[in-house]
């Protein structure tokens, strides 16, 4: 058997920044969406255990909006995607 | 006199009479219409597979604009890049719940629907929610109370309901104290005492294709401002708005018991 030398791509610094800088999804308050609704989607869509999906929805309620998810941009997108289907007022941006 | 969800051996029941049923499929298509943008997929099929569409900005109308909001508060041309691949997919999801949800309302006996039909008819009952109150100015957690007074009916607290002349609110019998609040967390299946639900006061003009009520310079501010007919328009849909509140607050409690 032979081997080659194997060369190693260093990551490009560009896309190492855009892997550290995470993103979050945000869902921000309305007078419209039921309490009962917002917390029953946060277990419903994330899976979050009912006591994570109360402490969320009532910062939503309380504070105006809450972060409920983070990671890639793309997985952002998704979430923000899904959670306006359920009729939520969802953005994404940088976390920071 | 309507019944709300609840969870039942042959699925999530609730009990609607005629007048309540039509209304109901009025508001579901009326909403669906708003959705539908009529973007023929024939004009390009491949775009319309991937679910590219050519919307690039917040739609005009506030209410589509609410069911259909800006991903990024502060960049907007990230908003319309992901508009572009996210609208058209979310216009026809928020068309099949709302089709799905008008077509159980064809059945015969009580509304009895299994799980997909109830994630279909939740949905369809945020969208018409959303509509109705952007329609109506709800825009912050005062203005519930805020349009009552306007419109004179009595609030808790104030003289209870049932001393109010019914013959003299538009909207019909409906009880507005039970079922005002959308935290109506303790509504039980009877809660909001709904009875007729003034069907007839529609006729074909819900008031769904510009605000009711409203100059375009904005809200009136006082009683004396709205006419009658934008008073009867606004109370019909706050009433519309707090049954299809009561009812999605059953829903949702009817789902999450098991």
């Amino acid at each position: 058997m032979s081997t080659s030398p194997v060369e190693l791509d260093e990551p490009r610094s560009q896309e190492r920044a855009e892997v550290a800088k995470p993103w979050v999804t945000l869902v921000w308050n309305d007078p419209v969406n039921l309490m009962s609704y917002v917390r029953y989607v946060f277990q419903s869509y994330f899976g979050y255990p009912k006591d994570k999906a109360e402490k969320l929805m009532l910062d939503v309620h309380l504070k105006g909006r809450a972060a409920v998810s983070h990671g890639t941009r793309e997985e952002m997108e998704r979430d923000v995607e899904a959670l306006q289907g359920y009729g939520l007022w969802a953005t994404l941006q940088q976390d920071d | 006199m309507a019944r709300g969800f609840r969870r039942t051996r042959h699925g999530l029941r609730a009990k609607l009479d005629v007048q309540e049923r039509a209304v109901l499929a009025h508001l579901f298509v009326e909403v669906y219409e708003l959705l539908d943008d009529g973007t023929p997929a024939e004009t390009d099929p491949l775009a319309a597979m991937i679910g590219i569409g050519t919307a690039v900005d917040l739609p005009d109308d506030p209410a589509l604009a609410r069911l259909l909001p800006d991903a990024h508060k502060e960049d907007h041309e990230a908003s319309s890049e992901f508009r572009r691949y996210t609208e058209q997919g979310l216009r026809e999801r928020k068309r099949r719940s709302l089709e799905t949800a008008r077509l159980t309302l064809g059945r015969d006996g009580a509304l009895t629907l299994d799980e997909p039909e109830s994630q279909a008819w939740l949905v369809a009952l945020t969208d018409v929610r959303l509509v109705l109150a952007e329609r109506m100015g709800l825009r912050t957690e005062d203005d519930h109370e805020v349009l009552m007074r306007q419109l004179g009916i009595p609030l808790d607290g104030d003289v209870d309901a049932g001393d109010v002349d019914a013959g003299d609110v538009d909207a019909g019998d409906v009880e507005a104290d039970d079922a005002n609040d959308s935290d109506v967390e303790d509504a039980e299946g009877e809660g909001g005492d709904v009875e007729d639900v003034d069907a007839a006061g529609l006729d074909g003009e819900s008031g769904f294709d510009e605000p009711a009520g409203r100059a375009a310079a904005g809200r009136p501010t006082s009683q004396e401002q709205l006419d009658d007919v934008a008073r009867a328009q606004l109370a019909t849909m706050l009433s519309l708005y707090d049954f299809l509140t009561w009812l999605q607050e059953t829903l949702v409690q009817a789902v999450c018991d098991d």
